[in-house]
């Protein structure tokens, strides 16, 4: 019995829905972060202005931001 | 006014986050709806390397060591031709088949530089890390140019090995030195 196929132009559609490189990226970078994260741990250093960038400005933040943004940019356009 | 180490490591971070970035906008391809790669040619990526090199020359102000100086002046200056070079190119003021080759030779020049900083104070810290984030940026840009070179290019670029490579050493080496 012959195993029913999509046509190409869907079979690529369904195939870039699922494997946007830049999600596997971002996923992996969220990933590595959380990982570093529960090693190293991470600081807060309070809600003042200087306090914030300081706290974001953590390795494991940082990464897992680029992450965000990237998951943000892998959306099909 | 000279930095403790902590917050030379904390410029580091950011810069290393911000090329981490660049680098997977341009050389990461997005999947367009018929499954074919597109890349971005935002303009994130000639603005993130200009901002870098502003964050690159404020090294100018704070170092203790004159090589430090002049090297990340010369860096920040790199970083700043080629943005301003992409961003006109992606403004469509300037197209030109060169234009091409700026980010490739960018690298190369980063990280000869690197180099020269390694040979100009052999004995600093972190010597050996120096040498091999150069050399990861000059493999980077060597492997970039040769892509151009084909007439078939992969779908992701090998130069983005190294390069990513760079960018996590430039997150990772300085919270050692930090900590």
């Amino acid at each position: 019995m012959a195993v029913p196929t999509l046509p190409r132009d869907e079979r690529r559609t369904v195939r870039s829905a699922f494997v946007q490189p830049r999600l596997v990226v971002a996923l992996l970078l969220v990933a590595g972060a959380v990982a570093w994260a529960a090693v190293r741990g991470l600081h807060a250093y309070g809600l003042t202005p200087v306090g914030v960038a300081y706290t974001l400005d953590q390795p494991p933040v940082l990464l897992a931001l680029v992450g965000v943004w990237l998951c943000y940019r892998s959306r099909a356009r | 006014m000279i930095l403790p180490h902590l917050q030379i490591a904390r410029a580091h971070w950011v810069l290393g986050a911000l090329f981490l970035a660049i680098l997977i906008e341009e050389y990461v391809p997005l999947m367009g709806s018929d499954g074919r790669p597109v890349r971005s040619r935002s303009l994130f990526v000639p603005w993130g390397l200009m901002i870098g090199a502003v964050g690159v020359w404020a090294t100018t102000v704070f170092a203790d060591v004159v090589h430090d100086m002049l090297v990340h002046t010369l860096w920040g200056d790199i970083l700043f031709a080629a943005g301003a070079l992409e961003l006109a190119r992606r403004r469509g003021v300037y197209e030109r088949p060169w234009l091409d080759s700026v980010l490739p030779l960018a690298f190369v020049c980063w990280g000869s530089l690197f180099v020269i900083h390694v040979v100009m104070e052999p004995a600093a810290v972190g010597g050996g890390w120096h040498l091999a984030m150069g050399l990861l940026l000059i493999a980077g840009g060597i492997l970039e140019v040769v892509r151009l070179q084909l007439r078939r290019a992969p779908r992701i670029p090998l130069a983005a090995l190294p390069l990513t490579g760079f960018a996590l050493a430039l997150i990772v080496i300085p919270v050692s030195q930090a900590t």
